[in-house]
């Protein structure tokens, strides 16, 4: 992983106003680590798209239209079977099975994108290399720039309400 | 707003996370913890003995019989999974429905969920004549050429509850996924370390991370309500698939959706009182929540009230005796005291709820939740026993009683479910703190 | 139903074909199974038919006895041993049907609790020493030896009996009787004692009965009923029967016109009846029933109870003259003429004057059946006992030694009406007992020959050369041609009016036979005493039934417990009420209480005979212990039991069942579907022990039942009909639904339909959730809530000598598995096979169930609904047809012609 500076921030507000700044000038690749999803920064840093929706409408679509099917051939011509004088193909009773496995179909395959799409599990990141970041779940907010190319310590001091700058990984 | 109408803690946000996360992490058991442990414990011990002989003797040990062929054991199945519906209600609907008052309850009441919802999946179990071939109903390829019987409830049952069961356990794993990297990073001893750095599957909480989260956070709240509501249609279905009398009503499924919600609800004003005080956090779970549920269940039992109404209107109405006879027998009947404790349970007393000082002041609201509880209980042994016991024919009239291994396995599993929550308020942090704090930030910001 | 085949005639065997091999393997191989005690002639079997032959039943003739009459039936013999007892339509105590009693034989012969072995109190001693005992009883003449039989309808019996008294001349012979079969009553015509009544069913446009019940339990149930139904469905709308009695009984419940009268009363209706024939004045009941004689005369019987006063019953016999009624007056089946024969209360007289030093009890029970005034006379007196368990009257006796089951003996046996058929054994003797005939022979100081030979010797001095024909034809029907009728009674002298009988205190005491157990000696029988009463459907135990009037005026409700005191006895018994019960009576049942009857008997209900005619009745707490099987009889106006009155026949179908949304289904040919006919029925249960044994269904024992519990596939519903204020009985069945609510909801697909139109439960496949008994609104279904087959099995039924009771044809469920009745699909598939090997269809008429079968009122019809000509086909366009529950779409194969309603009914009373 390259190195990356951490920009360690005490409130949001000051954490959006950074990096709104710093976007403006030109600073590509940031990141941010914050304890609660800050809505705000999300234009801000415009992180590519995950399609996780997209994937549990197809898994979702998908796991309901094979259930649906397994009923139907299993019903009408694998194993036909008299029961109770209703028609074999009975898909006002398929519909149950139907519906309930589309949504797990939905919410498992959006699961195993969502882990997928953050790019976990990842126990062993640069991040938890030092004790400095464990605020960044409890109440400090973290602006992550590539070190590579990034203002120099100088301008970034000069960032509102910043407390301190932490460098991770080489 | 004066502090006791805040429904949300004005703490700082580094506060707010010790206030969670230190009865887990800093502070040890206290003696009041130990007792409930033991006698949890033993409770459970007692559920899995009753499980044992029922598994040896067989399902005769129980009180039913040859016209009452259900008896406790779906009365508590269905009580439970009903349960278990208000925390995805409280995870889910009250997202959508921007809810700020959710965050304080809804770990423990997706928790709620899941435990009532396993306990509930031993029933459906444990009660069949031949409980080692459950595995029967789930479609598998197998050298009978066999697949369950699409059409009967119980097998979308086992789809429901199921997809349930995994979908809440998804729901919930993810909420909490941010609030085990809170625990990891505030851990010292190595196991607790170790253990929370693996269920937080290394959350950094990158901007990234949270996009995706809330993509599928949110996509799952808004399935979440429609998977409720047909989960306990389904369960509702059991009944109301069915010719009997009194159970043939199309008003079940949606009036057991109500009913769950209602006891759901009501349990977790139970569940938040006990945390409330165990946890020491009167200012996340304060008096206005209180206050907002017990709305809610006063809502709950004036739909009650117009769902029993509306069985009562269509008995008379429908000119069916054996409906009409239910209906009697239930109000003025034998089962007269079952159905008067339901009334007293889920429509007299959650008429306090009127009263806001009533709604807020907990030896007041705690008790009726559980009568609400109780209610619920009595109405679904109501529904399980009466009508199979004054059916179509006369002659097949009976009686139910349950009997000790009835009440021992219900026990046990209140127990296993005390036992669930009491190993949960050490292990797992209760509240949300990281949605706590993102609406006390979104407050203060505001 | 298979061929006939009797034991072949060992003696012969020259030319052997395979079929002849066959069925001497059948012989052979209950020799082999056994254990043989006597060799007979086994051939090995080495050229085995294609289908297995082993497998295959064989049907044997022989003869029950009950309370000593016979009845004719035919034992299916699988692998050596007898699985399920048929009626023998060639015999007239049959014609083809069974009752309780004859089907549960079965069981009892498999008894685990049967005594295996003579016994000298715990000691077991051989046959030898009870031989010896035996001679010495009647050596130097037999003085101061008695012996005591039942009710003795053998003629082998009777012929040795009538031997051993010539050689023995101080010995008597005394025999007690504790059941009598119906209508034989006391006479006082010249040198006669009593006096069978036998009507002639064909003959009869109306029958009054008073007190009298022809159609309960007994030896003449099944050819009274038989007669009466055929009567009623021949000549509907002109037979009537009137009925007069205290305590409901079948009969009385089966009247066209019933009416509840004391028994002090029932005197009066005879005398009124004689008074209103001849143009008197009578209570409109009375009147009603004497017009309907009158109008009948030649085709008119009136049957009288045996407990009628002498003068009542010579009034009844100069009715029966002036009607000329159609009716026998035969002499008693047990009653040889020329052998001297004393009753019970003889020998009650002879132990009081001292003459009888040693007592043979042969056959009966009299600890028992006479109670205290048998036991306190039994000082000094030597008691041996032979009967076929460790008895009341074995715990007295000194030395007991077991009898041969019917099942196992060789002997003859007279019906009730005189006829007489071979008994033969299915089986070799399953324990070391001993004939009935071989006994008689011991105490004449001879031994050695076998049963089989003494019958024998009966029929060769009678047939002399034509013996050898004629054995084989009776042992191949059943029936014994040409044995004279039994002589009749002259008619009965006129008598003096009875003394008008004492009302006093408290109430009438009317005991009944027990349709379970009759007169307890068929206590220790599972099946049935799991066997419901018609009327109050308790089981395991007896109860006092009051009217709904005297109910109300104690202050008592079904299930509390009162005692009854009488002559000096007390009797603790839970309470039932009877719509239609005369008032200030008491009905109980005879039969209970006993306390040696092997584990299933003992300690089951309370023993009333020693209370007497008039009891006193105090209630006594709510805890009666009354177990039942329905507890709810009234209707609540759901039409469930329709009636239809006879001058309109035609059901006004109100519950219509809708147009179904789903398209019909197509059935092939053969379809099954079943008419129950409910005015034919007549409650007496036949049809339940016959499934019961048909298709291995197990008992629960008192305690699952009173938890709500039963395993009978068919059950008898019994339903108030207020106009009539009798209790009315449908038999329900499966209904076997077109669109079954039971298939759909099963998660596993244990519960479907099969082409022919039947409800399949698939016993392997069931895992129990039980959902298919929820939502069967007639809740036909039944649950094993334990492995009451087996290992949970109650009391020790799960003895392993039981099982070679079961029908090999049918599953034994297990536990957590539903079943139900299969309109019994063993049949039918053999049905199927035996008409696909001759390459042929299924007969009309090829496959009858088990109930239909056993049933005496001919009430089920079963065959094949898609072809208009069968009989069930015809049944369905009878305008009486309804199904149950039409309302509810089920479209059940099982459907129900209405009861109808007496013409008589309408008329002015």
């Amino acid at each position: 992983m390259t190195a990356r500076l951490l920009l360690v921030f005490t409130d949001t507000a000051s954490l959006v106003d950074a990096a709104r700044t710093l976007r403006t000038e030109g600073v590509d690749g940031m990141d941010a680590h914050t304890p609660w999803r800050v809505a705000d920064l999300e234009p801000v840093l415009e992180p590519p798209a995950h399609g996780v929706r997209r994937t549990m409408l197809i898994a979702g679509l998908a796991a309901a239209a094979g259930v649906f099917l397994l009923q139907t051939w299993s019903a009408v011509w694998f194993y036909p079977l008299n029961v109770g004088g209703r028609p074999l193909f009975s898909w006002p009773a398929f519909g149950f099975a139907t519906f309930e496995t589309g949504i797990l179909g939905a919410a498992a395959g959006g699961f195993v994108a969502m882990i997928r799409a953050c790019g976990l599990p990842r126990l062993h990141d640069p991040f938890f290399d030092t004790a400095e970041t464990e605020g960044a779940s409890d109440d400090r907010f973290f602006l992550s720039l590539p070190r590579e190319g990034a203002p120099d310590r100088l301008r970034l001091s000069r960032l509102d309400g910043l407390a301190r700058i932490v460098e991770v990984g080489r | 707003m004066t502090a006791t109408d805040a429904i949300l803690p004005d703490r700082a946000p580094g506060r707010l996370t010790a206030d969670v996360a230190d009865p887990i992490l800093a502070r040890r058991a206290g003696r009041i913890w130990w007792a409930c442990l033991a006698l949890f414990l033993a409770l459970t011990v007692l559920m899995v003995v009753s499980l044992t002989v029922l598994a040896v003797s067989g399902v005769g040990i129980w009180g039913i019989n040859t016209s009452a062929v259900w008896g406790f054991a779906i009365v508590n199945y269905v009580w439970w999974i009903g349960i278990g519906n208000a925390g995805t209600l409280i995870s889910a609907m009250l997202l959508l429905t921007r809810q700020r008052w959710r965050t304080s309850i809804n770990r423990f009441a997706e928790a709620m969920t899941l435990f009532a919802a396993c306990i509930a999946g031993l029933f459906p179990i444990f009660h069949l004549g031949r409980p080692w071939l459950f595995y029967w109903l789930v479609p598998y390829p197998n050298t009978m050429g066999l697949v369950p019987q699409w059409r009967s409830p119980l097998v979308w049952d086992l789809f429901a509850i199921a997809s349930y069961i995994l979908f809440s356990l998804m729901f919930w794993y993810t909420g909490a996924i941010p609030d085990f990297a809170t625990l990891r990073d505030r851990a010292r001893g190595r196991l607790t370390r170790a253990a929370c750095g693996i269920l937080a599957l290394g959350w950094r909480g990158s901007a990234r991370h949270w996009q995706v989260w809330q993509g599928y956070y949110g996509a799952m709240a808004a399935m979440g309500v429609p998977l409720v509501i047909s989960v306990h249609s389904v369960v509702g279905m059991d009944y109301s698939a069915g010719l009997a009398p009194g159970w043939n009503e199309t008003i079940f499924p949606p009036y057991f959706v109500v009913g769950a919600m209602f006891s759901g609800f009501a349990m977790v004003v139970v569940l938040a009182a006990i945390f409330r005080r165990a946890l020491g956090v009167p200012h996340m779970i304060t008096d206005r929540h209180f206050d907002i549920i017990g709305k809610v269940l006063l809502a709950g039992s004036l739909v009650m009230t117009v769902s029993y109404a509306t069985e009562w209107f269509y008995a008379w109405y429908s000119g069916e005796p054996a409906e009409q006879r239910i209906v009697a027998v239930q109000l003025w009947g034998d089962y007269w005291p079952l159905y008067w404790g339901m009334l007293a349970g889920n429509c007299i007393l959650p008429q306090l709820y009127w009263v806001p000082w009533c709604r807020r002041t907990l030896w007041v609201t705690v008790p009726v939740a559980i009568a609400i509880n109780i209610g619920m209980w009595l109405e679904r042994v109501v529904i399980t026993v009466v009508p199979p016991t004054r059916g179509y024919l006369p002659s097949q009239w009976g009686s139910y009683w349950p009997t000790f291994w009835d009440w021992a396995l219900f026990a046990g599993t209140l127990g296993f479910f005390g036992l669930l929550f009491t190993l949960f308020l050490r292990v797992i942090p209760a509240v949300s703190m990281h949605e706590l704090k993102e609406q006390v930030d979104e407050e203060v910001r505001a | 139903m298979p061929p006939l085949t009797a034991p072949p005639d060992l003696g012969g065997g020259a030319d052997l074909d395979r079929r002849a091999a066959l069925k001497l393997f059948a012989a052979g191989a209950a020799a082999l199974a056994s254990g043989c005690r006597r060799s007979e002639d086994m051939l090995p079997y080495r050229d085995m038919p294609e289908y297995g032959a082993s497998g295959d039943a064989v049907l044997f003739a022989t003869a029950l006895p009950l309370a000593g009459a016979a009845r004719g039936v035919l034992v299916e013999s699988r692998q050596g041993r007898p699985t399920k007892v048929h009626g023998n339509p060639d015999h007239p105590a049959s014609l083809g049907s069974t009752d309780v009693f004859a089907e549960a034989a079965l069981l009892s012969l498999y008894d685990p609790t049967r005594s295996a072995s003579p016994a000298a109190g715990n000691t077991p001693v051989s046959w030898s020493a009870v031989a010896d005992v035996l001679r010495q009883a009647t050596a130097d003449g037999g003085e101061g030896t008695a012996l005591l039989t039942g009710p003795v309808g053998s003629p082998t019996l009777a012929r040795q009996i009538r031997a051993l008294l010539d050689a023995a001349s101080g010995l008597r012979w005394f025999s007690h009787r504790p059941a009598a079969p119906a209508l034989e009553v006391p006479t006082r015509a010249a040198g006669h004692d009593r006096v069978q009544l036998w009507p002639d069913w064909e003959q009869l446009d109306t029958v009054v009965t008073l007190g009298a019940d022809p159609l309960g339990p007994g030896p003449a149930q099944v050819a009274m009923t038989k007669g009466w139904t055929r009567a009623r469905a021949d000549r509907r709308g002109t037979f009537t029967m009137h009925a007069f009695e205290p305590v409901p009984t079948l009969t009385g419940t089966k009247a066209d016109l019933r009416s509840p009268v004391s028994p002090a009363e029932l005197p009066r209706v005879a005398r009124a009846l004689l008074a209103a024939l001849d143009g008197g004045e009578a209570p409109a009941d009375v009147a009603r029933a004497a017009r309907a004689l009158a109008r009948a005369r030649g085709r008119a019987a009136v049957l009288p109870s045996a407990d009628l006063p002498p003068g009542a019953l010579a009034a009844v016999a100069e009715l029966n003259r002036r009607l000329a009624a159609p009716l026998a007056r035969l002499l008693p089946f047990w009653h040889w003429p020329d052998v001297p024969q004393e009753d019970a209360g003889a020998l009650l007289s002879a132990l009081d004057e001292g003459r009888v030093q040693r007592l043979v009890v042969l056959g009966a029970n009299p600890v028992y059946d006479l109670g205290a005034p048998f036991t306190d006379r039994l000082d000094g007196v030597r008691l041996v006992h032979l009967g076929h368990r460790q008895d009341e009257t074995a715990l007295r006796a000194e030395m007991h030694a077991p009898l041969h089951h019917p099942l196992e003996d060789w002997s003859d046996l007279r019906a009730v009406d005189g006829t007489a058929a071979p008994v033969q054994p299915l089986i070799e003797p399953l324990h070391e007992s001993r004939s009935a005939h071989e006994v008689v022979e011991m105490l004449r100081g001879r031994a050695g020959r076998a049963a089989r030979d003494l019958v024998e010797d009966t029929w060769r001095a009678r047939w002399g050369e034509r013996f050898a024909a004629r054995w084989q034809e009776a042992l191949r029907t059943g029936v014994i041609a040409d044995f004279p009728p039994p002589a009749t009674v002259p008619d009965e002298p006129p008598a003096p009016d009875d003394a008008p009988a004492a009302d006093g205190d408290g109430f009438a005491h009317v005991a009944l036979l027990s349709h379970a157990v009759l007169d307890g000696s068929h206590a220790s029988n599972a099946w049935l005493q799991e066997c419901p009463a018609p009327l109050t459907k308790q089981v395991w135990g007896n109860a006092a039934s009051l009217s709904p009037a005297d109910a109300d005026r104690l202050g008592v409700a079904e299930g509390d417990a009162v005692v009854l005191r009488g002559r000096g006895a007390a009797v603790r018994l839970p309470v039932t009420i009877l719509p239609g019960q005369a008032a200030g009576t008491v009905g109980t049942t005879l039969g209970y209480g006993r306390s040696a009857a092997g584990p299933i008997g003992s300690g089951v209900g309370a023993d009333v005979r020693p209370l007497g005619p008039r009891v006193e009745i105090e209630p006594a707490g709510e805890e009666g212990g009354l177990v039942r099987t329905q507890v709810e009889f009234g209707q609540h106006g759901r039409d469930i039991l329709r009636s239809v009155s006879a001058e309109d026949p035609g059901l006004e179908t109100a519950h219509h069942a809708s147009e179904s949304f789903y398209a019909p289904w197509d059935y092939d040919s053969p379809s099954w579907g079943m008419v129950i006919d409910t005015d034919a029925c007549s409650g007496c249960n036949a049809c339940m022990i016959a499934c019961q044994a048909e298709n291995n269904i197990p008992v629960v024992g008192p305690d699952e039942v009173a938890r709500g519990r039963h395993m009978h596939w068919i059950r008898i519903d019994a339903y108030d009909v207020p106009e009539d204020d009798v209790r009315g009985f449908q038999p329900v069945p499966c209904m076997h639904c077109e669109k079954a609510p039971c298939e759909p909801v099963c998660p596993v697909a244990a519960s479907v339909h099969d082409e022919q139109g039947l409800n399949a439960q698939v016993y392997n496949r069931c895992v129990g959730t039980r959902f298919c008994q929820a939502n069967c609104p007639y809740k036909v279904r039944r649950f094993n809530f334990f492995d009451y087959a087996d290992s949970q099995a109650y009391a020790h039924l799960g003895a392993d000598l039981l099982q070679a009771a079961r029908n090999p044809d049918v599953s034994v469920r297990g536990r957590g598995v539903m079943e139900k009745c299969t309109y019994c699909v063993q049949r039918i598939e053999a049905a199927h096979h035996r008409a696909s090997r001759e390459d042929r269809p299924i007969r009309e008429g090829e496959v009858v169930t088990a109930c239909q079968a056993a049933c005496p009122a001919e009430a089920i019809t079963f065959g094949d609904v898609a072809d208009p000509e069968s009989a069930v086909s015809r049944a369905r366009d009878d305008p009486r047809h309804y199904a149950l529950l039409e309302h509810l779409g089920t479209r059940p194969r099982t459907t129900y012609l209405a009861r109808v309603v007496p013409p008589a009914r309408s008329e002015d009373g």
